[in-house]
């Protein structure tokens, strides 16, 4: 019995592991936008002379992933189009299972174990992250922060990721500037957010409290916040809970977590009304560009993940071909946000790749200093 | 003799008889409390909204239940939910089958892993901590599974079909779900009172060297409760998905504490040897009562974890004192014959 059963397994087991062992490269989502080229997309970028590879020069470089998360998707297809127009090797681009800076240390020593010269990453972690970037720093490794900021003082060359505040400030204004269009004079807004620990919630809630404490604001609270919506079932029950009880009472939404965001889209779809209520989601997953598209939500705060890959491996190569990073440069530069409405849907794709494009047409310029020689 | 196992196996009836008024009845204070402060609580809605997530609930709890009855415990149980769920989204959408057809497929599959954690505790001694170990490790394999196919990028655009489970009330009031896990409650009801194997698990949950020397076949015991465990994790993970309408690798990650804390709450002992069906039911239906309660009460966002802990504790700090109560009944019972 028990050599049957163990037969059994071991084929299923095979069934199951074959096919997730058989490719080394992940499959792209269905939603990812095929690459246009900056000429494509009306950017010039013939003053850049970063292509080529440069005589002496290495360009083994990886970029590393927070953890598992959905966002991250379009990094990969950012890399690959960097190294491809730069004409430099492909990147190796991982990620560690879970959020942890532990396993994320383990990835990068093991990166570095095989030859790594540059490394651009979103920190697990903001605080333990920055150890790391210094030991990396220290071995003479380029790292640049993507996505995420370490605490600083860092050692990283710069972080290129969204300014949450703002963007979230700007979604919580055009919600209240709807309201207003609708006639109303106060209003109440609920916030699903992410973990109450993390630093972008606590900048996310200070920015929604600090619109909503401008006099032309006055009328319009912040009277609900769910918190830890940011893994589907939390989110699922919550919201769930959130339309069973008080929806009637809600004016406008804003939604700071991914899942969130994804959770509610899914809802409209699935009621197909927005119940009188002006939400605006984060980032894109399908089920919030279908609530868009529907017209039951009314944008989404959107980032450039796409350029988080492309502008990653740019830095690192002007890096490696010697450039450095200017005294007076910042070191937190703002990838960019905009709120993408049914209008913007159409060229949702395009308008990714060009945030990438524009910025990296000056990047050197405004930046960086030349090589001495 | 006869007469002190007969009063043994009423007393026992009496005590989950005890222990399911007693779940029932803190429901009802809590639902009630909600209710006065929510008029919302007991809308059409609502009541949906509850049934839809208590189902998944229970369901998890059950998995748990199956195998601390038999002594030993299951981490991997929302692993395994994950990731059948995410098997049926890689076959509905990578490889075109048909959703039946995917929900049965995966559902084996998940019976496979419960073989899997089954055989492999069976060989390396079959207690408590090796089945602790031994499930934390397939958790991280199936975890891992889910996470090469999915890429982290959900399954969208399921099939109607799939998506009507999820989502359709059968007389505009019960929700498939909730049928779903009560002919899973049924059926496990079935097993332990009435069906040999059922009373085999128990058996050896009690007494695992007895159960040996009384000629039940440990291992087999061991390996098929754990396929049971698997297959009902399953069922819970795919059931969710289609609640969901997409499939994430991220399904089950936080299925832990109430899939002990349901089986617990409900009756169930941890030792093993003694479980209540209708009272992990319950168990699960006040869990998300909790869950529900703090989104209709509004409570300040800082406090919802703090306060749904304590409400957990506190439903099995009272649960225990009962047990308590009702054995020192049992032995002074005893000790009159």
């Amino acid at each position: 019995m028990k050599r049957v059963l163990a037969l059994v397994l071991a084929v299923c087991m095979l069934v199951v592991f074959l096919p997730a062992c058989g490719s080394s490269t992940p499959q792209p989502a269905p939603e990812t936008p095929k690459a246009q080229t900056a000429e494509d997309l009306g950017v010039d970028l013939s003053k850049e002379v970063v292509g080529g590879q440069k005589e002496g020069a290495e360009y083994n470089f990886a970029i590393v992933y927070g953890g598992v998360h959905p966002f991250f998707d379009p990094w990969l297809f950012g890399a690959q189009q960097a190294a491809l127009d730069l004409g430099i090797p492909i990147p190796i681009v991982t990620s560690p299972q879970n959020w942890d800076q532990t396993e994320q240390n383990v990835i990068i020593d093991g990166l570095v174990a095989g030859g790594i010269n540059g490394i651009g990453m979103f920190p697990s972690d903001a605080v333990a992250g920055n150890e790391k970037i210094s030991e990396l720093v220290g071995m003479g490794i380029d790292v640049v922060t993507l996505g995420g900021s370490p605490a600083t003082p860092s050692d990283a060359t710069f972080c290129y990721a969204t300014d949450v505040g703002a963007s979230v400030a700007f979604a919580t204004q055009a919600i209240i500037d709807e309201l207003k269009a609708q006639g109303k004079t106060e209003g109440k807004l609920l916030h699903l957010c992410s973990s109450l620990a993390d630093t972008n919630t606590q900048k996310r809630q200070a920015a929604i409290n600090e619109v909503l404490a401008k006099p032309e604001n006055a009328g319009f609270v912040l009277e609900w916040e769910l918190a830890d919506t940011d893994a589907t079932e939390p989110a699922e029950e919550a919201i769930s809970a959130m339309y069973a009880s008080y929806i009637d009472q809600v004016d406008g939404i804003v939604c700071t977590g991914y899942v969130n965001a994804q959770v509610l889209g899914k809802t409209m779809n699935e009621r197909g009304t927005n119940d009188g209520v002006v939400a605006i989601g984060i980032d894109d997953s399908a089920d919030v560009l279908a609530a868009i598209d529907n017209g039951y939500m009314k944008g989404t705060m959107t980032q450039s993940a796409w350029a988080m890959g492309y502008v990653g491996i740019y830095a690192l190569k002007l890096l490696a071909d010697g450039y450095t990073i200017k005294p007076d440069a910042p070191f937190f530069i703002d990838s960019g946000y905009f709120l993408l409405t049914q209008e913007g849907l159409p060229a949702y794709a395009e308008s990714q790749q060009k945030m990438a494009y524009d910025f990296v047409s000056t990047m050197a310029d405004k930046y960086f200093n030349p090589p001495a020689n | 003799m006869k007469n002190s196992l007969k009063k043994q196996g009423a007393a026992e009836r009496n005590q989950q008889i005890s222990n399911t008024i007693g779940i029932l009845i803190v429901i009802i204070i809590l639902s009630v409390f909600v209710w006065t402060k929510s008029s919302n609580f007991f809308s059409r809605d609502n009541i949906i909204t509850l049934a839809r997530m208590c189902s998944v609930t229970i369901l998890v709890g059950y998995a748990q239940m199956v195998v601390i009855a038999g002594g030993g415990l299951n981490v991997s149980i929302g692993a395994i939910g994950g990731m059948s769920a995410v098997i049926v989204g890689a076959l509905i959408k990578r490889a075109g089958v048909p959703w039946g057809y995917a929900i049965i497929i995966a559902i084996l599959i998940g019976a496979v892993c419960g073989a899997f954690n089954g055989i492999l505790i069976t060989r390396l001694g079959a207690t408590g901590e090796i089945s602790w170990l031994v499930t934390l490790a397939t958790m991280s394999i199936f975890t891992g599974i889910s996470l090469t196919i999915t890429k982290a990028n959900p399954f969208y655009n399921l099939p109607k079909g799939y998506v009507w489970i999820g989502a359709h009330n059968v007389f505009g009031w019960i929700p498939v779900m909730i049928i779903i896990a009560v002919v899973v409650s049924v059926l496990l009801w079935y097993l332990f009172k009435y069906a040999s194997f059922g009373r085999q698990i128990l058996a050896v949950g009690s007494n695992q060297r007895a159960a040996e020397l009384s000629g039940v076949d440990v291992g087999r015991v061991m390996i098929f409760k754990h396929i049971f465990s698997a297959v009902i994790a399953a069922v819970a993970g795919i059931l969710f998905s289609t609640r969901l309408g997409s499939i994430g690798s991220d399904i089950g990650g936080d299925w832990m504490l109430f899939s002990f804390a349901a089986p617990l709450i409900g009756g169930t002992r941890m030792a093993g040897g003694r479980v209540n069906v209708a009272g992990a039911f319950l168990g699960g239906l006040l869990l998300t009562i909790v869950s529900n309660g703090v989104v209709h009460l509004q409570v300040n966002v800082y406090i919802v974890e703090l306060l749904e802990g304590i409400i957990i504790l506190l439903a099995v700090g009272l649960d225990r004192i009962r047990e308590m109560r009702e054995e020192r009944r049992e032995r002074l019972e005893r000790a009159a014959i």
